[in-house]
């Protein structure tokens, strides 16, 4: 599967597609000043991959007749307005827009400006699990292990038949 | 077709039983083949080290081998539950999250117990040895002293540095009085063997690229390979065949590569392909095996149930290895809760940012639009996961069959699954949400959800239990008996003196946890006894009880 794509790739998408999955990732996910709206980082390219990946080239065209059909295009809709075309796609088209929520916050938050952003809210977080990881102080067994030994366990012998 | 030379044994499948099977006998002179129908997963194949990780998880890297399918993968022709394995060189063990607790005495004696499951012929102390073993053989961490356990031996490592959702949990616990230890984990927590300590990546559940985790084909293959055995990849079984005396004479495989049907003869047979693969080859080979109509019959997967929870307190849980610590307070039976059998706590991470914000345990995504990046502020780094794992009772009429609608790629019959919940194992869940509840309470929790697995039924009626069915257990059960069972004691097929199941289609019970050290002690065992027994394997025309 495609990892995020700082450039757009024109062949993913004609200009009027391409600017309506824009208009619908920043709708998902806009900008708050610390966090970048999603189209800033590239998210509708990722989208229109998944899209072509999963449904292949007739996806693109069913995801912008379902935003039609719910009152869009967005691009050209006033902000509020587009919130409500997106809300009405979300009802009438549940696995439509679950799979496009999903893969746009899949996208979102692979992007550096978002791990930038995570960062700053001062979580270590980094772009991939490895090579780093993420070193823990080692096991102290006087801080870490239970200071009340609770439990039990039946052995072989006692097991008795339960009443 | 070609004809190669015999071999002594021929192992199919490559995972836990395959892995140790093959690496005992190969250790000890014999010419060991095994056909395994995936490729290698190597290190650089893993998508830690990528960006887009998450996404390859949902996607590439996902367990469940229907939403995946993968090249290897065979359909499985099920609703009832989302079947999860891997088709690869070390089997399940590229994927799952090395947590590796044994069976408890009482696992072995739930006929004695309440007779809602038969005894094993085996108990807990005749394993105890082999599960000594393994934990050498493949490299553990933990912490020996656990008083709801047997005593057991240290393990070859100490425990793995507690995450920040270990803590809190262990301090709810101990809030409410419950028990918890570190959790037992084939998860280096030092330098071992030749393989590097875990860096807490958090990313266990997409496998261990350094193989810090005891991903077989890291750890115990080289080792196989080494001694000699000799391993085909992308070779699909199609039967098992046997000469006029029933013995098994060796297996047909399809050469995934060039298509071409092969054929491995072999003086004794191994079957490892997991709790779905297992049967299914053997209905494959003219019903193989089954006189006792029990092949496929009983399979278990546990019960489970989760909540994902939210604290004030930061835990990071994207960060350490994805299990925690357990707790065994109610894993024995008890009557007075109004059911049989028991279940585990275990404390779990969390993955990252972008599988968080999907909501992947819950199933319930965080809000689009401008309410997200309040509810990731508020959320992100201050959740983590319990699961509730408990035994499901062995069912007859859940089985593996085969399917009359779907085929794999290459024209072999699908298995189909059919999976339905006993009303005690549902008693046993909606117990055991209560106590999850209670532990997020406990912790403090400024938000809790619980994850029950139910799926509405459209017509209206009973919601469904469809699990994601990590464990594959059950199947071709051992047992004392010809009549209820496929094996004898050591994994010896009554019907085919020669044919041996060593996997997770031997277990009679479920146990309440996860099953990988189990199957593992079983499958040293049962290779071991094989070893010292070969000769009178190869001549045998009966299966014996003991």
């Amino acid at each position: 599967m495609a990892q995020l794509l700082d450039r757009p790739p024109l062949r993913l998408a004609p200009p009027a597609a391409a600017a309506e999955l824009a208009a619908l990732v920043d709708v998902l996910l806009p900008g708050d000043g610390l966090f970048p709206p999603a189209a800033s980082v590239g998210v509708q390219w990722y989208l229109a991959e998944r899209l072509r990946a999963a449904q292949g080239e007739a996806g693109l065209g069913r995801l912008q007749a379902a935003l039609a059909g719910a009152g869009g295009p967005l691009t050209g809709l006033a902000p509020a307005t587009r919130i409500s075309v997106v809300e009405r796609l979300a009802e009438h088209e549940p696995a439509l827009f679950a799979d496009l929520r999903e893969a746009s916050y899949l996208g979102y938050y692979q992007a550096p400006a978002v791990h930038a952003a995570i960062r700053a809210l001062g979580h270590r977080y980094r772009a991939s699990p490895q090579p780093d990881g993420y070193l823990l102080p080692p096991f102290d067994p006087a801080r870490d292990a239970p200071r009340v030994r609770r439990g039990h366990y039946r052995a072989t012998a006692e097991i008795r038949p339960h009443a | 077709m070609a004809a190669p030379a015999p071999c002594d044994v021929l192992v199919i499948g490559s995972g836990i039983g395959g892995a140790i099977t093959s690496l005992v006998l190969a250790e000890a002179g014999l010419d060991v083949v095994c056909l395994e129908q995936g490729g290698w997963t190597h290190p650089a194949d893993h998508p830690h080290g990528r960006s887009d990780w998450e996404a390859e998880r949902l996607t590439s890297w996902q367990p469940e081998s229907n939403r995946r399918r993968a090249a290897a993968d065979y359909p499985i022709d099920t609703a009832a539950e989302r079947t999860m394995l891997w088709n690869a060189v070390g089997g399940a063990t590229n994927i799952y999250a090395g947590i590796w607790p044994r069976f408890r005495p009482s696992d072995f004696r739930k006929g004695r117990e309440h007779g809602l499951a038969p005894d094993w012929p085996l108990s807990y102390e005749e394993l105890a040895p082999f599960y000594d073993r393994t934990d050498r053989l493949l490299g553990t961490s933990g912490l020996a002293g656990d008083p709801a356990w047997p005593p057991r031996p240290a393990c070859p490592t100490p425990p793995l540095p507690p995450a920040g959702h270990g803590r809190q949990l262990a301090a709810a616990l101990d809030r409410l009085g419950w028990h918890w230890w570190p959790l037992p984990s084939a998860i280096l927590s030092a330098d071992y063997d030749g393989r590097p300590a875990c860096n807490g990546c958090g990313a266990c559940l997409l496998g261990c690229p350094r193989g810090s985790m005891s991903k077989l084909s890291l750890s115990l293959w080289p080792k196989a390979l080494a001694a000699g055995a000799r391993l085909q990849t992308e070779a699909r079984v199609e039967r098992i065949e046997t000469d006029r005396s029933g013995r098994a004479t060796g297996a047909v495989y399809v050469d995934r590569a060039s298509g071409l049907r092969r054929w491995q003869p072999a003086a004794i047979v191994v079957l490892a392909a997991n709790a779905v693969g297992t049967p299914r080859l053997l209905l494959l080979s003219d019903n193989l095996a089954n006189s006792s109509d029990q092949v496929g019959r009983n399979l278990m997967h546990h019960t489970l149930v989760a909540a994902e929870l939210w604290l004030d307190q930061p835990v990071d849980a994207h960060q350490g290895a994805i299990g925690g610590l357990i707790s065994a307070e109610f894993a024995e039976t008890d009557r007075a809760r109004g059911f049989v059998n028991g279940f585990h706590l275990i404390g779990s991470g969390t993955l990252g940012a972008g599988i968080q914000a999907t909501g992947s345990l819950s199933g319930v995504p965080a809000p689009w639009g401008n309410a997200h990046h309040a509810w990731f502020r508020r959320h992100f780094g201050h959740g983590f996961a319990v699961l509730a794992m408990g035994d499901d009772l062995p069912q007859p009429a859940n089985r593996v069959t085969l399917s009359a609608r779907l085929t794999d790629s290459d024209g072999l019959a699908a298995p189909a699954i059919a999976y339905r919940s006993h009303d005690n194992d549902r008693r046993l869940m909606r117990f055991a949400l209560d106590r999850l509840a209670e532990v997020a309470t406990g912790a403090g929790a400024f938000e809790v959800r619980l994850q029950d697995y139910l799926l509405p039924d459209p017509a209206g009626g009973p919601a469904s239990y469809v699990p994601p069915a990590w464990h594959l257990l059950g199947t071709c059960r051992m047992g004392s008996d010809p009549a209820s069972s496929v094996t004898n004691r050591w994994h010896q097929s009554w019907d085919v003196p020669n044919l041996y199941i060593i996997d997770s289609s031997s277990l009679v019970t479920g146990g309440a946890a996860n099953p990988a050290s189990t199957i593992a002690a079983l499958a040293l065992r049962a290779a071991e006894h094989l070893r010292d027994h070969r000769r009178d394997v190869r001549q045998a025309r009966r299966t014996a009880a003991s």
